[in-house]
């Protein structure tokens, strides 16, 4: 994080791209809720399963294979833990004025929580910050502003001309 | 999407999927762009132009070569105001380092070069191409700009010590061989 921006670094085989986005820049952050650690500790358990249906069937294939399933199970059993206690996951996008850009860092909720906590005093800092009710007042002013210059435009609530009342 | 979830306190549920959503949206969102001709103001008699634009109000002067910019061609970086071409030099020279839109990471590719063919051991054989390689890369990018965060050159060190290593010893392969009685 710079004084006056958020840097998103990517790193690929031996470079790595930067992208900023300046704290007076920033039109929304969305954050939404995946079920990736579900399905995550659904293949590892599966993986895990599949190992432990194997393990009777070498009981008397001696020491070495056993051993060497009992570490295969716990490389599949490990990650479950680990994967459970870093909490649910999630997407987060930032807006601009010119981009809506995934945060692929940003995949864990508590750690967004955290990295929003440091963030968002900047943003208010540079732009000011807005109350739910503001926010929908604005909206709606700006919806009927951008219907009335363009009737076919798509409004950010979904709502047509008629809808608005 | 409902109104309720703009701005909302906590996650809220999305009505199409069903997920926890949370949106924070600030007042970038209504910032309003002006218009070109609106922003570059009307030129009166005796105003002075912009160097890019005849025809356009000069607003501020560019702080890196003095040349008269009108609203539109002040780039604004850092609390700088710049000209166009006074910005794409500093990107292009490095100078400006906020233009930095990528690196490319010599002390780690000269270090793969040497480690990952050894590592990987059924591929050792390559070392033969890969550590000439990765020495010159690790002498020739010694100074380079590296990560954007700060790195030591100890990368750059490894590589060349390994990289070292595995020519002397095809070196000492070579001249082995070399030394080997001929067969007859």
């Amino acid at each position: 994080m710079g004084t006056d921006h958020l840097l998103l670094v990517r790193t690929s085989l031996g470079s790595e791209e930067y992208r900023r986005f300046y704290f007076k820049d920033i039109q929304a952050i969305i954050v939404q809720n995946t079920r990736r650690r579900a399905y995550l500790n659904i293949m590892f358990a599966v993986l895990s399963f599949l190992v432990l249906a194997v393990i009777p069937l070498n009981w008397n294939g001696g020491v070495g294979v056993i051993v060497a399933l009992g570490i295969l199970l716990l490389l599949f059993s490990i990650p479950i833990v680990v994967n459970t206690a870093l909490g649910p996951c999630c997407d987060v996008q930032i807006r601009t004025a010119v981009q809506i850009e995934d945060i692929p860092s940003l995949s864990r909720i508590s750690r967004t929580a955290r990295v929003l906590g440091r963030i968002r005093p900047r943003i208010q800092a540079a732009q000011g910050s807005l109350t739910a009710d503001e926010t929908v007042e604005r909206l709606r002013a700006f919806e009927k502003h951008a219907l009335a210059r363009k009737p076919s435009a798509t409004s950010p609530l979904g709502l047509t001309g008629n809808e608005l009342s | 999407m409902e109104e309720w979830i703009y701005n909302s306190s906590s996650p809220m549920r999305c009505p199409g999927c069903g997920e926890f959503l949370q949106i924070e949206v600030y007042p970038a969102f209504f910032r309003r762009t002006a218009t070109s001709t609106e922003e570059a103001g009307t030129l009166d008699e005796g105003d002075s132009t912009c160097f890019y634009h005849a025809s356009k109000k000069a607003v501020l002067p560019c702080e890196a070569c003095g040349r008269f910019l009108c609203a539109l061609c002040d780039c604004e970086l850092n609390g700088q105001h710049l000209c166009p071409r006074c910005l794409e030099a500093g990107q292009a020279k490095g100078k400006i380092r906020n233009l930095d839109t990528s690196r490319r990471q010599w002390d780690s590719i000269a270090l793969g070069l040497s480690v990952i063919p050894v590592a990987t051991l059924i591929f050792w054989v390559f070392t033969i191409v890969t550590a000439p390689m990765a020495l010159f890369i690790a002498i020739r990018y010694w100074n380079a700009p590296r990560s954007i965060f700060h790195r030591t050159k100890i990368r750059l060190v490894f590589a060349i010590v390994i990289s070292t290593l595995e020519i002397i010893g095809w070196i000492a392969l070579f001249y082995t061989m070399a030394r080997l009685p001929a067969r007859g």
